[in-house]
């Protein structure tokens, strides 16, 4: 690069270390610069010692000519080497603040957009206009510099002495100017070796016209008496004030001199004068070229003769290997160090002005000052080895400095090892290593030249290390370095690092508040804000490159980078009704780094709190409230401020958010509710869950409406009602907080004839305030406010509102997004939510208020005993209710009463029991009893018809209906039946219909749930043996074990019912045998019973299973569904008493609660038998009762007290006789079948068909159908002394479908090892030598259903006595009746007996 | 030893994935911590494309604070803000950290770039720093 172009653009360093002039004038002189409003005659000649084309060729130190373009020069009028001024860090701090203050706008600097940096901006923008008061700073500062012993730079190089032409003697003047203070100030400095340079100056007043004539003379004499540098100036030309002097060109000639005084001395007041009043536009270029003379003619020249001096006197001696040789021979022997060095006032070491090392300097500064920075910096690398051996830290720090600064204006292409460690050299020995009072100011000083010729030679990536290498005693001082190294680091190449920008902003603004210029740290913190939002230039590429491949996706399928798929994930869309609150945030930080977004919004919410800028603070100090992880310390200090800031601004606050709305405002983040867990509970003063549910008329378990997935209608309640809303309150922070005051905020929109008028929601809801809420830290507590309508209309919760710590009033929103929609074209392109109604409930005038509540429901009982609850229903509204319905999950646990009015309290003592004594119970008895199986888990209590198809009102005597203020009450008897840990649901639903539905739909519903846990007392089992005596007859023996180990059992009575057998004990008398009935602890008893036909059954009583077999063919083969129900059955009870009094079975209460048992049993048996058939068909395919179980029920009572008592029941006992008679069912009928199937029916149906047919096969295996019976009739002694006896043997037919063919095959016990090689089972204990059968053995007949064939044989013995005659064998096959088909049914139902028990015949003698 | 230690690691679109205070735990400084270390992504970048290594050792300087950095190839980087200096150490700290990373990417459950908040995470990052810098 030219030199002359880099001296053009070095203007800052150049002219701050320009030559001196002392400018010194005569008091005429003073009153010609008076009059123009100058102070000095050296601020007159100012403005034209800047810039002074000179273009002339000198010679450099070592003779070698370059060229001078143009040079600057400033004039002192003083100079006092001991003034030193000290820099504390307050003068630095008001110096900063001023030059702050002078710049008025503090705007953001151009790069920072709206949504980051705009790098281009930054790239492309100078950097001094982003923060003028630095350049202000500058200017100041080391416009400031002072004289100083360790370089010469303020030292003048020559003085100026004028004298006015209108003074009598002007050369006695000039003559007294020399010899003035200042001049031997300035000699007293010299080095002695040159002489000073003095110039002398003529001036002619133009007002002085009567000197006009003598000045030329004057200055003649002049030039002759002190020789030729002299010169005569004219000014003050200009003597027509009034006249026509252009006001224009007055202006132009006063603003040479303001502008020059703004320039060099930026902060100086500005006075209100305007100069050159009596100056010229020729008087200005006289000037001007009086300048240019004086530096062309003589101080340039002088200065060279001054370098040339010097260089002979010192520095040639020291370059080469004499010089090194020489200087180290000095160091060593140390020998010119008392002379030419001494110890200043400050402790410092300086060199006299005589010594070599300070010629050098001088030397050095005045080549540097000719802008000879090649042969300067040579001699400041000599001086500086000098300066260091002496330790003069001051003069080495100082020619370490003016070295880098040469290296920096004449080796551009150095290195930066080079030159930043020699200023990084100095600042340090500047501010380390010296003592003067002025090493700041040094330090500084160079600091700021190094990092202007950094910003000029665009080294930015060195800024930030000058800049923070700086001394920072001073806050402000600072706090500017830091915000120029900041933006040096948006200036590096080949990318700005905004990342680095960003947190050396902070640290600026972090020193802008200490030093409280709240101004500036909060444009700091802006920045930081907006610059951290930036990405990063690779993640814009990425992202743009991802546009692209996007838009060709279909031809090339390119994966989304990383990042991309980052961004799009952790900004989920959101609900479009956030998307204002999200503006709402947007001017505080929200980077992931959550502790620099904590930190950033503190600083600028105090900020704005300071500013009183409440709105803006309120946002950032709530974006601060959210954070979980900041440290508990901090978040009580935030907590604290946002209230501060609260009672700061509650004045404001108050006048804008008036009329009730004020809390409104503030939605704070602490503590949270989530929406989500709010519950509305209705009557919360009841245990137990309530909601609107709907009720199926088929039993099964009340639920929500529509399934779940469907709109939910909202919850009703009636007028008056009391509805808890409960919130779920989490503190997130880690300190604790209160609430108090907790509200909720609602909005209630009237229904019917009251939405005419006017309803506020103060008048329609009473809404409870909780007083106080304490939260520990990151505590999770439940509140619950009540809310008590008095209208009728729907409620919506808005939100809930509290006073944070007793000062903050605060508003929580509780609205939710409601289900996304899907339906229209927009609504699928868009998110778009229905309203959410989960968080509102209607207030219905037609509802009943009830108030349900039940009683004594028990946690534990014993297997079989009975507990007796309650149920109470009030209706404490203003309507009478019509219809109430109640549900059990478990139909066989419960028994209830018919409901009662509680009017009469007596009657309600009445009921004191589940069974009803009876003293006269009949042994044998025949009811009819409906035989429908159904779900009879619902119960009517109020309104129900007796009729209705789905209910179970055979069983209780609904109430009419409930009338205000009246309540009834329901017994439930509540009996463990089974053994283990079961849940017990209750569901209580009234509807707000007048009349009682026909079908239980929507129902305001109550539902309770109570763990029960039943435990094992008795265990009752049933055997079945064939009868020896009767064929007709089977043996039914019934064990009951007690599992108590202390509790002694009393059985009362047991019932035996079915249709077709009665059951009689097997012991003879009248049965009531306590001895046999009480069983102890760990006892067992075994009650045999007879079961025989009914007398009364004299017809086959098949109804209940034909219908199941009609109804089966028709479900399986007719296109029209089942639906008739089946007839009454006649159920025979048979009844053994043990107690004094028995119980009455056939009383409505037991017998629906044995009905329930039973069908719940049924059910159960049917679902895993028969999984093909729906359960819906179940009540119209099967019946409830079949003719040949036998359900058997156990009443005991506790020994030694009445309090527990309860029965066993054992449903479906099965005597072994064929019951699998469902496989008729699967014959095609010959009529009435569908001809058309739809393909998935016709497998369902195979299915089934199959399923049935195959478990007909396995469970005949088990099945005996006949019994045989042998009876000896006659006995007749046989002449060779054998026995011969006449057998009848009967062989009963207990089948009551089939008849049997049978082929009876007598075996001989001697042949039976015979048969028993055949593989046949027979176990014989008999003798098999002491009888024989005769005759005929083998006998075919057939026998009729229930019928009765008896056979003869003969039997031979050949001595009296028992003997075990059960050897035979009896081969049956059924015979059908002859409509039936026997497509399923024939093969299967042949079958082979055996004897299963020995059957001894006595035979006698005769 | 009383040092603190700042560990953070840094996805690819300059958010932290995980961060903790190994040893002394210095509640004020936590904002500088998250500074210095964002501000050193900058040099981080500059300096992955000098070094073939993925252990760039000490990218920046702060007062005395320094720190290291090491990119994993999916451009991850692993942040550590030390005081004392000791480079073998926290180049065997990186590696094993930059292994429990890659065993937190192998996590189908894991979204690539999304927060660590696994404690199990946390507890051997914690024994890691024990074994190597404590």
């Amino acid at each position: 690069m030219p030199r002359a172009s880099l001296a053009q653009k070095k203007d800052f360093v150049t002219k701050a270390f320009c030559p001196r002039i002392l400018a010194l004038a005569s008091p005429g002189v003073q009153d010609a610069c008076a009059v123009n409003g100058f102070d000095t005659f050296a601020d007159l000649l100012s403005p034209f010692g800047q810039d002074v084309l000179t273009q002339i060729t000198i010679q450099d130190g070592q003779g070698a000519p370059y060229f001078l373009d143009k040079i600057n020069v400033r004039f002192t009028t003083d100079f006092n080497i001991e003034k030193s001024p000290t820099q504390s860090s307050s003068d630095v701090d008001s110096l900063v603040n001023s030059c702050a203050a002078a710049c008025v706008e503090h705007a953001d600097p151009p790069f920072i957009g709206k949504d980051g940096v705009i790098l281009d901006a930054a790239m492309a923008d100078d950097i001094s206009t982003w923060a003028p008061w630095y350049t202000l700073f500058r200017q100041q500062w080391v416009g400031d510099m002072q004289p100083s012993e360790h370089e010469t730079f303020m030292h003048p190089v020559g003085c100026l002495l004028v004298a006015s032409g209108s003074e009598a003697d002007p050369i006695g003047a000039l003559r007294a100017l020399q010899t003035s203070a200042a001049v031997q100030r300035v000699l007293a400095c010299g080095d002695g070796g040159t002489k000073m340079l003095f110039y002398y100056m003529l001036l002619h007043d133009g007002r002085d016209t009567a000197a006009l004539q003598t000045i030329d003379l004057q200055f003649d004499q002049v030039r002759k008496t002190l020789g030729q540098n002299s010169a005569l100036l004219k000014i003050n030309t200009n003597t027509d004030l009034l006249g026509a002097a252009d006001a224009g060109e007055r202006i132009k000639i006063s603003s040479i001199w303001s502008s020059d005084i703004s320039a060099t001395r930026p902060l100086a007041a500005q006075p209100e004068k305007s100069y050159g009043e009596m100056l010229t536009m020729r008087d200005v270029a006289a000037l001007r070229d009086a300048v240019k003379l004086m530096l062309v003619r003589s101080v340039v020249p002088h200065m060279q003769y001054v370098v040339r001096v010097l260089s002979d006197q010192t520095a040639s001696e020291r370059r080469g290997i004499t010089g090194r040789l020489f200087s180290a021979g000095r160091r060593y022997l140390n020998t010119t160090k008392a002379e030419n060095t001494y110890v200043g006032a400050d402790g410092e070491v300086y060199y006299r002005h005589k010594s070599p090392e300070a010629m050098l300097r001088k030397l050095a500064d005045c080549s540097f000052m000719l802008k000879d920075y090649r042969f300067a910096q040579s001699v400041y690398q000599i001086a500086r080895r000098d300066f260091q051996s002496e330790k003069a830290w001051l003069c080495y720090a100082g020619a370490q400095e003016m070295i880098g600064v040469c290296k920096l204006l004449w080796e551009v292409q150095t290195t930066k090892a080079e030159f930043d460690s020699v200023f990084e050299d100095a600042v340090s020995t500047y501010v380390h290593k010296t003592r003067t009072p002025r090493r700041h100011f040094l330090a500084v000083r160079c600091t700021v030249v190094y990092y202007e010729l950094l910003k000029h030679h665009r080294f930015y990536m060195f800024a930030p290390g000058a800049l923070l290498r700086g001394p920072s005693f001073s806050a402000s001082l600072a706090a500017l370095l830091n915000e120029q190294a900041a933006y040096s680091y948006l200036k590096a190449v080949p990318r700005p690092n905004v990342r680095k920008f960003a947190f050396y902003a902070m640290l600026a603004s972090q020193a802008f508040q200490r030093a409280h210029m709240s101004d500036l740290a909060n444009r700091c913190l802006h920045m930081v804000r907006v610059s951290l939002k930036s990405r990063p230039q690779e993640q814009i590429r990425a992202d743009s490159d991802d546009e692209k491949s996007h838009g060709k996706a279909t031809v090339g399928a390119k994966r989304p980078t990383r990042a991309s798929m980052d961004e799009k994930a952790a900004a989920p869309s959101l609900p479009t009704t956030d998307e204002a609150s999200v503006d709402k945030v947007s001017v505080t930080a929200k980077t992931k780094w959550t502790a620099i977004d904590s930190y950033i919004n503190h600083e600028l919410g105090r900020q704005s709190m300071a500013a009183h800028n409440f709105g803006e603070a309120f946002q950032y100090f709530m974006a601060l409230m959210g954070d979980e992880k900041t440290p508990p310390k901090l978040q009580s200090k935030y907590l604290q401020e946002l209230l501060q800031l609260f009672l700061e601004s509650s004045d404001q606050l108050a006048g804008d958010y008036d009329g009730g709305k004020q809390a409104s405002a503030i939605e704070l983040s602490i503590p949270s509710i989530d929406p989500q867990l709010v519950r509305i509970i209705m009557s919360p003063e009841l245990e137990g869950e309530d909601a609107m549910l709907e009720w199926r008329p088929d039993g099964s378990s009340p639920g929500k409406i529509g399934g779940g997935s469907g709109p939910q209608l909202p919850r009703c309640c009636s007028v008056g009602e009391v509805v808890a809303v409960l919130l779920v309150v989490t503190n997130p922070l880690a300190i604790g907080v209160t609430l108090s005051n907790l509200t909720l905020e609602c909005a209630f929109e009237a229904s019917g004839d009251a939405a005419a008028t006017e309803t506020t929601v103060d008048s329609a809801l009473d809404i409870s305030v909780v007083s106080t809420v304490i939260l520990e830290g990151e505590q999770t507590t439940m509140v619950t406010v009540q809310i008590v309508p008095r209208r009728a209309g729907s409620v919506s919760i808005l939100g809930a509102k509290y006073l944070l710590c007793d000062i903050l009033p605060t508003f929580k929103s509780l609205v939710l997004p409601g289900r996304r929609m899907n339906d229209t074209k927009d609504q699928r392109m868009g998110v778009v939510h229905t309203p959410d109604t989960t968080l509102g409930f209607s207030v219905n005038s037609d509802l009943p208020r009830l108030e349900v509540t039940v009683d004594d429901l028990p946690d534990t009982l014993m297997s079989g005993s009975m507990h007796r609850a309650c149920l109470r229903v009030a209706n404490s509204g203003t309507l009478p209710c019509h219809s109430v319905a109640m549900w059990v999950s478990h139909p066989s646990f419960v028994g209830i009463r018919p409901p009662r009015l509680c009017n009469d309290e007596a009657e309600l003592a009445e009921d004191t029991g589940m069974y009803v004594p009876l003293s006269d119970v009949r042994k044998h008895e025949r009811v009819q009893v409906p035989n429908v199986l159904r779900d009879y888990s619902t119960f009517v209590l109020v309104g129900g018809q007796t009729d209705t198809p789905g209910s179970s009102a055979h069983c209780v005597e609904p109430l009419g209906s409930l009338g205000p203020g009246e309540a009834f009450t329901v017994p439930i008897w509540i009996r463990g039946d089974r053994v283990g840990a079961h849940t017990l649901s209750l569901c209580v639903g009234a509807s707000s219909a007048a009349t009682a539905p026909k079908d239980l739909v929507v129902m305001r519903s109550r539902r309770f749930e109570v763990d029960l846990l039943v435990t094992a007392s008795l265990r009752v089992n049933a055997f079945v043996r064939p009868s020896a005596r009767n064929p007709r007859e089977r043996l039914l023996g019934v064990e009951v074990e007690n599992m108590q180990p202390d509790l002694s059992v009393q059985l009362v009575q047991t019932t035996f019912t079915s249709g077709f057998y009665e059951l009689v004990p097997v012991s003879s008398g009248n049965g009531r045998e306590p001895h046999r009935a009480l069983v102890g602890p760990r006892q067992s008893v075994s009650l045999v019973y007879r079961a025989r036909p009914h007398a009364t059954a004299d017809r086959p009583c098949d109804s209940p299973e034909m219908f199941a077999v009609r109804a089966l063919r028709q479900f399986i083969y007719s296109s029209e569904k089942p639906a008739s129900t089946p007839e009454p059955i006649g159920l025979v009870y048979s009844n053994n008493v043990f107690a004094e009094q028995g119980i009455d079975c056939t009383h409505h209460s037991l017998q629906s609660y044995i009905t329930r048992s039973q069908a719940h049993r049924r059910r159960n048996v049917l679902r895993s038998a028969y999984p093909l058939i729906p359960d819906k068909y179940h009540s119209a395919m099967f019946p409830l009762f079949e003719s040949f179980g036998i359900d058997f029920v156990l009443f005991w009572s506790q020994v030694g007290g009445a309090e527990r008592a309860g029965h066993h029941s054992i449903s479906g006992i099965d005597l072994g006789v064929p019951h699998d008679y469902l496989v008729e069912g699967l014959n095609p009928p010959t009529e009435g079948a569908a001809r058309t199937w739809l393909s998935d029916t016709m497998h369902d149906r195979e299915a089934l068909i199959q399923s049935i047919a195959s478990r007909s096969e396995s469970a005949l295996r088990s099945e005996r159908p006949l019994d045989v019976l042998i009876r000896v009739e006659a006995v007749q002694q046989s002449d060779c002394s054998l026995y011969v006896a006449d057998v009848a043997i009967s062989v009963y037919n207990h089948s009551w479908r089939y008849g049997y063919q049978f082929t009876l095959d007598l075996l001989s016990p001697h042949e039976l090892d015979q048969f028993v090689a055949e593989g046949a089972k027979m176990e014989y204990s008999g003798s098999r030598a002491a009888w024989s059968w005769l005759d005929e053995t083998s006998h075919s007949s057939s026998v009729e259903p229930h019928g009765l064939t008896v056979v003869r044989a003969r039997l031979s013995c050949y001595a009296p006595g028992m003997i075990d005659v059960a050897v035979w064998r009896l081969q049956a096959s059924a015979m059908l009746p002859a409509a039936v088909p026997t497509v399923f049914s024939s093969k299967s139902l042949d079958c082979v007996l055996y004897p299963t028990q020995p059957h001894f015949v006595h035979v006698g003698t005769v | 030893m009383s040092s603190t230690y700042y560990f953070a690691i840094v996805g690819t679109n300059d958010s932290p994935l995980y961060e903790t205070e190994l040893g002394v735990q210095r509640d004020e400084s936590k904002y500088l911590n998250q500074f210095i270390v964002h501000a050193a992504l900058d040099l981080v970048d500059d300096a992955q494309f000098m070094s073939n290594a993925c252990y760039l050792k000490t990218v920046d300087k702060y007062n005395d604070w320094n720190v290291s950095a090491y990119v994993t190839p999916s451009n991850v980087r692993l942040l550590l803000l030390h005081e004392v200096k000791a480079d073998d150490a926290i180049k065997l700290f990186f590696t094993d950290c930059h292994e429990l990373y890659l065993k937190t990417l192998l996590n189908p459950f894991y979204e690539p770039n999304s927060p660590i908040q696994s404690q199990a995470f946390d507890a051997k990052v914690n024994t890691l720093a024990k074994r190597h810098l404590l």
